[in-house]
């Protein structure tokens, strides 16, 4: 079955400010939740994300580098709790250009299920995370992550667009790698400056990678 | 698209609803936006908008605001503030607006009263 993403919602605000909200119906309990935000960096600060129950999601990676005035970050909550849920960005203090991606995932390991992590930055026209390290070394992983860049970039194959966020310039996108595999997410824009983030997790039905017995080891 | 023309009025530390309105089934995202030119230093603005059953809201987003701002694309300054709200996705298809499903908006101010002089919440 592998993991499945259930549902997802976006909200982004141009103005200035601290709180943003965005909420999911009907959260199964044990899901996985992978979050993905941005803001303005201007005024310095710092962020969170926690839900209605105030409970904080973990963070995985953040970046403010690129060459533009923009941060974005990845969270997740492992084995939550479900129901009718908001999830919320807040800023120590205001800032412009805010967006948060929430999406709701089954299948995944309820231990532990954060597995790679990549974090890149640089200009071009096909803004990547680079490689998660570690590689994925499980069929089924699922891959999360987020760009934003100087121009709006989009999702690109083979990952799917989950929101393209035109307040911030940003795009979160997702994929389930069918094979284990160096990889890393890409994304397509105009050319021009990025920042790109990107985690994997892994499935809750993996099973461990089978090793033939070299010849002497064998039993007769 | 469905668009909902919001009067001008003053927001104030209770909340002022506009809506529920019916929505054109087959749309994704819902955007509120209003004349901020009004705010002064000190004011903040929040701004709440709900898509799906009244009795039981599918989707919300949220957001405060503190006044008018530069635009960092265009340098320009920009009176005016909106929020966005994507409907969300099941898999990999985008959840699209159903026959019956209402959308609405609600706005109230901290730290006194402010003028909107009009807004618009789009559905598209």
């Amino acid at each position: 079955m592998g993991i499945t993403r259930t549902q997802s919602n976006h909200a982004d605000a141009a103005g200035s400010g601290t709180t943003l909200n965005v909420s999911l119906s009907g959260v199964a309990s044990t899901s996985l939740v992978c979050l993905s935000t941005s803001y303005d960096i201007g005024g310095g600060g710092t962020e969170s994300v926690q839900d209605d129950l105030t409970v904080a999601a973990t963070g995985i990676n953040s970046t403010s580098a690129g060459g533009f005035s923009q941060n974005t970050a990845l969270w997740y909550y492992k084995n939550y709790g479900g129901g009718n849920r908001t999830f919320s960005q807040v800023l120590s203090v205001a800032h412009l250009n805010r967006g948060i991606t929430v999406a709701e995932l089954a299948g995944a390991v309820t231990g532990a299920p954060l597995d790679g992590t990549a974090s890149n930055n640089g200009t071009s026209a096909s803004p990547t995370s680079g490689n998660l390290s570690p590689a994925p070394s499980i069929a089924g992983t699922y891959v999360f992550g987020r760009c934003e860049g100087a121009n709006q970039p989009s999702s690109a194959s083979p990952a799917s667009d989950i929101f393209q966020d035109s307040t911030t310039f940003g795009d979160t996108e997702d994929y389930v790698q069918p094979t284990p595999a160096a990889f890393g997410l890409t994304w397509s824009m105009s050319s021009g400056s990025f920042q790109a983030l990107a985690a994997s997790f892994k499935p809750a039905d993996a099973r461990p990678q089978r090793h033939a017995l070299p010849h002497n080891q064998r039993r007769t | 698209m469905t668009t909902v023309n919001i009067p001008q009025f003053s927001a104030q530390d209770t909340p002022r609803t506009f809506g529920p309105a019916s929505l054109t089934a087959g749309l994704s995202s819902l955007t509120l936006t209003l004349d901020v030119s009004t705010m002064v230093s000190g004011q903040v603005l929040w701004m709440l908008i709900q898509f799906g059953d009244p009795n039981n809201w599918t989707g919300s987003a949220e957001a405060d605001f503190d006044g008018p701002y530069v635009d960092k694309h265009t340098g320009q300054l920009v009176n005016t503030n909106s929020l966005t709200m994507g409907f969300g996705t099941r898999g990999d298809q985008p959840v699209l607006s159903e026959v019956g499903w209402r959308i609405q908006a609600t706005v109230w101010s901290v730290n006194g009263p402010i003028t909107i002089p009009g807004g618009q919440l789009v559905a598209s």
